[in-house]
């Protein structure tokens, strides 16, 4: 939440309508692990979670080597 | 404040980047990206990459990725693929991961860039020119704004052993600094 709050996601009105079916279990697994059992606050932490998710890591490592072709002298002024 | 012996340490003595990285965040320095992409650096921080759960990085490192994109001669047969290498980099980059330095965190900075460039005047690096001033300050920055949320700067600059210096010995800076590797 704390990151979903910094990129500027839950500012504003709360406004989307959400009506969902989940199963018991799933959603006292949830809300046991975040201390409430308000349905809107499970919801909006696990919609913060997904939207905030990190995958800058494991892409960058997807990418090795994707420059590795390029001209030496081009890569050098790409180092500062 | 007295005066502290700081330098560069043997290369020996820095600690080292871990495959299996801790859940604290990370920040990842310029040439984390550069590096990777250019496939030169060691096999380890592909592996710590490819398992990192939460990585930040710092708005001057975002600036000089940009730097690239401004610098490199568009008449050069490469440079669109660098260019969109770069901006494929920046997309991947969610602006809450971005840490923006405050005001008294650019004024942090340029003291701790000022100390480290006093801290090696007349060892083999100095900081002489203009360009050094400004790549110490980026790292400084860097530094500065990692160590405000506890993150452990992913780089090979060794500068960054120097900012290291003074969290050792003195409350005020915090930081954890893990080199990569000084190619």
């Amino acid at each position: 939440m704390r990151m979903a709050t910094a990129a500027g996601l839950t500012d504003g009105p709360k406004t989307k309508h959400l009506n969902a079916k989940v199963t018991p279990a799933l959603f006292a697994a949830a809300a046991a692990r975040l201390g409430t059992q308000s349905p809107s606050a499970v919801i909006e932490a696990a919609l913060a979670a997904l939207a905030t998710q990190d995958d800058l890591g494991p892409w960058l490592a997807d990418q090795w080597e994707s420059l590795a072709h390029v001209d030496p002298d081009l890569l050098a002024e790409m180092n500062l | 404040m007295p005066s502290i012996k700081v330098g560069y340490r043997d290369h020996a003595l820095l600690p080292m980047v871990d495959v299996v990285p801790s859940k604290r965040p990370f920040a990842l320095d310029t040439n984390v990206f550069v590096n990777a992409l250019a496939g030169r650096a060691p096999a380890e921080l592909r592996t710590l990459l490819a398992n990192l759960p939460l990585s930040f990085v710092s708005a001057s490192t975002i600036a000089e990725l940009s730097w690239t994109l401004g610098r490199l001669d568009p008449d050069h047969s490469q440079t669109s693929a660098v260019v969109g290498k770069i901006e494929a980099v920046r997309a991947r980059i969610a602006p809450g991961k971005i840490l923006v330095p405050s005001a008294d965190q650019w004024a942090a900075a340029g003291i701790l860039a000022g100390r480290a460039a006093r801290a090696i005047s007349g060892e083999v690096r100095s900081i002489k020119t203009a360009f050094d001033r400004i790549g110490l300050m980026n790292d400084a920055v860097t530094a500065t704004v990692a160590a405000a949320i506890g993150a452990t700067v992913v780089t090979k600059d060794r500068d960054f052993d120097l900012f290291s210096s003074w969290s050792r010995r003195s409350t005020w800076f915090s930081m954890t600094e893990l080199p990569i590797d000084y190619l």
